[in-house]
């Protein structure tokens, strides 16, 4: 390649990298401060790396005094079971409102979306009622129950749905398949990247769901990451030693789940399955 | 609508049946606290947690109350920056990305992007907390080794307070935005820039007429997106300030939680719920009209 | 190849969430023997991250008591929960009927405004009167009605100072200001400035960060010290008392020391981290800074006194009264045994010594004072004289939050320069009136 044509290519790598690197900046800052001791944290002015990485001992701390294995176990099991619900409730919703066409479709839809834009916080403490009401207090189904759909999958699979050309829809309509087996065959390969976003979206805001978890678990063994991390601070202080370890903890498996999903996502993104 | 056929009518069922799971769970699930939620703003708080009819009452004194005024005014402020700065920087960053002549290193660079998205705002708060901390904080660290005199206060400062927390959203939502946007530019087919090229139209014409139009629906979904997260905001404002300094970050959703769970009081929480969710609907309203007659099939 | 890659992908994923399934959810608890009655009580509190011992220590205490009482299967669970958002949880939980036995917290909000703590039977109450230091004895306490043990003895603000700063300033650690005026003359001389103005360190660290109530918290001592109160709760009126000639001016001097005197910042850090880094020459802050000081910063010499005086002293006042209290809709059984063990517990000065000295906390009972453990406290002294000397007003009642936040605001507004002192605590009057109006 020419230098002139490489040069402006390059530029442009550059810039972004910059860019990135001032994105990634917070995180990583966090991840060195985990490895630094109290003392360190509140010395006047903050240094940038640790005294040393091989400092564990917030995290050791963070284990003992969290019983993270547990809060792990806890929260992939909460985030899973959302995952798989709402990826299978809302693409059969969001393929149903892009390609049929039924009296008040619209209504319904928007009674969905809707949802979206209710505060959390004001729907909760009925929630929380409704819950006790079917004796889910406290329970692996009353902490899941109000979270298995999300209003923001639908719109997502709605979306992404809507652009598939319907020749396709037809073809296999005139073939004689049937409608779940169209859904299954046709349209959940084509919807690949907004299946793969939805799934890593749901269960990062599940994993990062807190007030939720707070007022439906009353048991500690119960107990997801994010109330984990709560544990961190009280009235009078933050002990940010121990919460940029937690946190970084805390971020680990989704990291580890993102660079997994991502292979699949982008192929998606980018190959063949798009258009034609 | 008599003359559906018996294959429109059987289509017709199978898109009620494919919607009814969906639609069946947040029936089930959230409308009757929803209602509830909403019913409690024609309420009327007592001492000794008992709730009396008000009629609109609560409503007025609501409305009457210089909080949730200025608690809105800092809302809508704090809006039209963060998603100013999270969609337009996505934009940009989209645009760019999509221009990365190696596919490997296009690759690398989204998922870094894509990183802070995974943090919680709860998490980003308390980050960000950190480096905006006005002496040791390693934004205005990087800023007095540029040289720069006046350092900013960011969290401490009335005036930027609302534009720091913003900076803290939108560096979490921008990830997201970019991802959707990318994914919009990669399937304009190449068609449509070679007939533009062929017709003369170069350089930031190009995207103007060409580029941005065509990726109307992704930047008005993306947009409609961060303005519901953005009037909810909440998390970072707890986390960091709690409303402070004076005020200044006071947001709707603070007043709502300040008044539902610290002074007992649901009915005033539920006028601020309800005005939060109209204005979210007026907004999704008008939105969907400035956008309806501008989608491009291809 | 990518599609075995893909495959194994799901299957490490089914396996981890099957996994997480399994161990998620925590164990079931077992079935209690059936011949002797089993209570089982559930101690909720968001106290837990705040002392290592106190509230795991009353699983403990609870076997010993067992251990006394063969009669009954005994035992208390305690449950930490976050402070953040702790009244959420706790209110949904009580409204639900699915509150825990036992709990932590204010007795004006649980009993008075949430009605759901139990009264403490007369002869429990009559005994922990007796015992209880004069600055806890309001503390679990709601109208004419004891409800709760308080946890804390040293729950209000005293004077630390930097000696170093106070050396460095050519002042004599040994000799605290004894008013406000003189703290602020001393603040003065303590206070560096950097060449354009601004305090790089503040003679005294005031706190301006954070939720409304704390601000109300920290200036309620210069309140004290000038013989201002915020409301009277009989009457329910605040006219007269929050905008009196003595409240305006506690509040112009408070606001005056960032406005006027320029000897506090609002641009630095809050005031434990400030003096944590050695910068603050002087904050008010309760007897469990001096525990995070040793452990965060050991690197500060401190010394700690009783808040000045101006009109009156200061006083021992406190806005977070917290106690532990029962839940009033516990079955009989349970609630007959808890009260056993509240009795038991107050009745031996053996076991709430014990528990104090782990905790390495000031009690607030006054006969168990006399552990080695306290005097060498750096705060013992001057809590001491404190918690001898006179009792500042308190407002314990349902709307103490939401008034604290219309006192909090106020102050900030003076703080901030936006309005005189006595224009804030105007409008202040006027807001906390509609507040009281409502409990008429």
């Amino acid at each position: 390649m020419s230098f002139r044509r490489f040069l402006p290519r390059f530029v442009l790598v550059f810039f972004l990298t910059f860019a990135a690197a001032v994105m990634f900046l917070p995180i990583f800052w966090t991840f060195t401060t985990s490895f630094k001791t109290q003392p360190e944290i509140v010395e006047v002015p903050p240094a940038f790396f640790p005294d040393s990485f091989a400092n564990f001992s917030n995290y050791t701390q963070v284990f003992e005094r969290l019983h993270f294995w547990q809060l792990y176990a806890n929260s992939i099991a909460f985030s899973g079971v959302v995952l798989i619900a709402s990826l299978l409730f809302a693409s059969l919703a969001g393929y149903g409102f892009a390609k049929f066409r039924f009296p008040a479709r619209e209504v319904a839809f928007f009674l969905i979306v809707g949802v979206l834009m209710v505060p959390f916080h004001s729907v909760a403490v009925p929630l929380y009622r409704w819950m006790d009401a079917m004796h889910l207090v406290d329970t692996f189904g009353g902490l899941v129950l109000p979270m298995l759909v999300s209003a923001f999958g639908v719109l997502l699979m709605r979306e992404s749905m809507t652009t598939i050309p319907n020749g396709y829809i037809e073809a296999a309509r005139i073939d004689g398949s049937s409608e779940l087996g169209i859904y299954f065959r046709i349209i959940l390969p084509m919807v690949k990247p907004a299946l793969a976003s939805l799934a890593i979206i749901k269960f990062m805001w599940t994993w990062n769901e807190f007030f939720w978890p707070l007022l439906i678990i009353n048991t500690p063994t119960k107990a997801v990451v994010t109330l984990g991390l709560s544990y961190l601070s009280n009235m009078y202080f933050k002990e940010y030693h121990l919460i940029t370890a937690a946190a970084t903890l805390s971020l680990l498996p989704l990291v580890v789940l993102f660079l997994l999903l991502r292979r699949w996502m982008v192929e998606a993104l980018t190959g063949a399955g798009m258009k034609g | 609508m008599n003359n559906r056929t018996p294959y429109s009518r059987k289509l017709l069922f199978s898109g009620i049946l494919f919607v009814l799971p969906a639609l069946a769970y947040f029936g089930l699930i959230y409308w009757y606290p929803l209602v509830q939620a909403f019913e409690m703003s024609f309420k009327t708080m007592l001492p000794g947690m008992k709730m009396a009819f008000a009629g609109l009452d609560t409503y007025k004194e609501v409305f009457s109350d210089e909080a949730f005024w200025s608690s809105f005014a800092h809302t809508l402020y704090f809006t039209v920056i963060a998603v100013g700065l999270t969609v337009g920087l996505a934009l940009v960053i989209a645009i760019a990305l999509n221009n990365v002549y190696w596919k490997s290193t296009q690759n690398v660079l989204t998922m870094v992007f894509l990183v802070p998205t995974l943090v919680s705002f709860a998490a980003a708060g308390l980050i960000w907390d950190w480096i905006l901390h006005p002496r040791f904080g390693l934004a205005n660290q990087i800023l007095m080794f540029l040289g720069v005199s006046d350092l900013p206060s960011f969290l401490q400062s009335q005036t930027q307070v609302i534009p720091s927390i913003a900076i803290i959203h939108a560096w979490v939502r921008i990830g997201f935005s970019v991802i959707i946007l990318l994914a919009g530019l990669q399937s304009i087919p190449s068609t449509y820039f070679d007939a533009a090229k062929v017709d003369g139209t170069r350089g930031l014409q190009l995207y103007r007429y060409i580029t941005v139009p065509l990726l109307l629906p992704q930047i008005g979904a993306v947009t409609l997106l961060e303005v519901i997260f953005s009037l909810k905001v909440f998390d970072e404002v707890y986390i960091t300030t709690q409303g402070g300094p004076n005020g200044a970050s006071n947001v709707l959703m603070l007043y709502l939680y300040n008044n539902a769970f610290r002074f007992y009081r649901m009915d005033k929480a539920a006028v601020a719920a309800v005005t939060i969710f109209v204005v979210l609907l007026v907004f999704g309203i008008v939105q969907r009209r400035l956008l309806a007659g501008r989608r491009y099939e291809f | 190849m990518i599609r075995a890659a893909r495959i194994t992908i799901l299957v490490i994923l089914s396996v981890l969430l099957v996994a997480g399934s399994l161990f998620a959810s925590g164990q079931q608890q077992e079935p209690g023997q059936a011949e002797v009655p089993t209570v089982k009580i559930t101690h909720w509190s968001h106290w837990v991250t705040n002392n290592k011992y106190y509230e795991p220590y009353w699983s403990e205490l609870a076997k010993t008591f067992n251990a006394l009482h063969p009669e009954v299967n005994f035992s208390i669970d305690v449950v930490s929960i976050p402070y953040e958002g702790y009244e959420a949880k706790y209110s949904s939980a009580f409204e639900a009927k699915q509150g825990p036995g036992m709990f932590n917290g204010m007795a004006h909000v649980w009993a008075g405004q949430f009605d759901v703590a139990a009264p403490m039977p007369k002869d429990i109450a009559d005994k922990l009167d007796s015992i209880l230091i004069g600055a806890s004895r309001p503390y679990g306490v709601f109208g004419d009605q004891r409800y709760g043990i308080p946890v804390e003895g040293g729950n209000f603000m005293m004077m630390y100072i930097n000696v170093d700063r106070f050396k460095e300033a050519g002042l004599d650690p040994n000799n605290p200001p004894k008013t406000y005026d003189q703290m602020l003359e001393y603040a003065k001389k303590l206070t560096v400035y950097d060449k354009n103005g601004n305090i790089v360190k503040p003679g005294y660290g005031i706190r301006y960060k954070g939720h409304p109530f704390g601000i109300a918290d920290k200036v309620a001592p210069f309140f004290n010290a000038w013989g201002a109160e915020w409301y009277n709760w009989d009457e329910k009126t605040a006219d007269g008392y929050l905008n009196s000639p003595a409240s305006v001016a506690a509040l112009q001097f408070y606001a005056g020391m960032v406005q006027d005197s320029k000897v506090a910042s609002v641009e630095l850090d809050n005031p434990a981290a400030v003096f944590g880094q050695g910068l603050a020459g002087i904050i008010f802050r309760e007897s469990w800074y001096s525990a995070w000081l040793s452990q965060n910063a050991p690197n500060i010499d401190f010394k700690v006194y009783p808040l000045p005086k101006e009109k009156m002293e200061s006083g021992f006042g406190n806005n977070f009264p917290w106690s532990i209290m029962v839940n009033k809709d516990l079955n009989p059984t349970d609630k007959k045994w808890l009260w056993e063990f509240v009795r038991w517990y107050v009745n031996n000065a053996d076991v709430r010594k014990e528990h104090y000295v782990k905790s390495e906390m000031l009690p607030p009972f006054s006969d168990i004072l006399d552990d080695p453990l306290f005097k060498s406290m750096p705060e013992f002294q001057a809590w001491k004289t404190m918690s001898e000397g006179r009792a500042a007003p308190t407002y314990y009642n349902p709307p103490a939050q939401e008034i604290l936040v219309v006192i909090g605001e106020a102050t900030l507004s003076a703080m901030y320069g936006k309005q005189g002192a006595k224009a804030a605590l105007d409008d202040a009057t006027k807001k906390v009136d509609a507040i009281l109006a409502r409990y008429k």
